[in-house]
């Protein structure tokens, strides 16, 4: 079965458009109930992250292309665009102990990216020019990311 | 076709707001609001009841954080009640089931409120 794919303008407008993909891509693929919720979670993440800071300071925001791909229960999905880097290591780290009243709430879509996949690769591009930012994440299935993946640390970045 | 439905509704002096659907980015913005407006209106006591809640992102977490934040600042608490299991562990990755309080039941919550 050939890969999925949709590009569409990264802006606030298409969200929706870009996430019911994410509930095509389950249905194509004919995902398990944890697989597709956990792959649904990771994905919206990483387009919320495109979106939200990638194009954030542009006035008419780039393409954002999403392809996935699924190959027993392992789902391999690519981000590509054009807009400012913005990877993993550029997110605040995730206050995830702090009492209510100093909680912040920043950087958990990338936790939650991290916490849901076996591995993250993501390769920054030149913020407009031809090349563009490319993430990668490999999203199992929940009973098999739990048994962790052979030969790749959990969470690790590939 | 993505759903969401809000519902609010008074019960022993708190408000319970029964959420559906899936709590996204583009729908949480949506349960921000209520929240914030039913503590702004005066009710400082508040259950997010997720029975109908399939599926929830950080969007929907920042919601319901700043819910709690708000509650708490007017004298109250915000409560969550009937949260399936994969939607409380999302709040559980995040970390948020240590400053917000889980019941099985809307009743229970509203009850722990009181």
């Amino acid at each position: 079965m050939p890969a999925m794919t949709m590009t569409k303008p990264a802006k606030k407008a298409q969200l929706a458009v870009f996430l019911g993909f994410v509930d095509l891509i389950s249905e194509r693929y004919g995902l398990d109930r944890d697989h597709a919720h956990r792959l649904k979670l990771v994905l919206e993440e990483a387009i919320v992250n495109v979106v939200e800071h990638g194009y954030a300071t542009r006035h008419e925001p780039g393409d954002l292309t999403l392809t996935a791909d699924v190959e027993g229960d392992v789902a391999l999905v690519t981000l590509q665009d054009h807009g400012t880097p913005f990877g993993p290591d550029d997110a605040p780290p995730p206050d995830l102990d702090s009492d209510w009243d100093q909680r912040r709430v920043g950087g958990l879509g990338w936790h939650l990216i991290r916490e849901l996949t076996d591995a993250v690769a993501y390769h920054p591009g030149d913020a407009g020019g031809g090349r563009p930012n490319i993430l990668t994440l490999r999203v199992r299935s929940a009973r098999s990311h739990a048994a962790g993946p052979e030969g790749a640390p959990r969470g690790g970045a590939a | 076709m993505r759903s969401f439905e809000l519902e609010t509704r008074s019960a022993d002096g708190a408000a319970v707001v029964e959420v559906a659907g899936s709590v996204d980015a583009v729908t949480a913005p949506r349960l921000a609001e209520v929240l914030q407006a039913t503590v702004a209106g005066g009710e400082p006591r508040v259950v997010v009841d997720l029975a109908g809640v399939t599926y929830v992102s950080s969007a929907g977490l920042r919601a319901i954080l700043s819910g709690v934040k708000a509650a708490r600042t007017a004298g109250g608490d915000l409560a969550v009640a009937a949260a399936q299991p994969q939607v409380r562990a999302v709040f559980e990755l995040a970390g948020l089931t240590t400053i917000v309080a889980f019941h099985d039941e809307a009743a229970a919550a509203i009850a722990a409120l009181a």
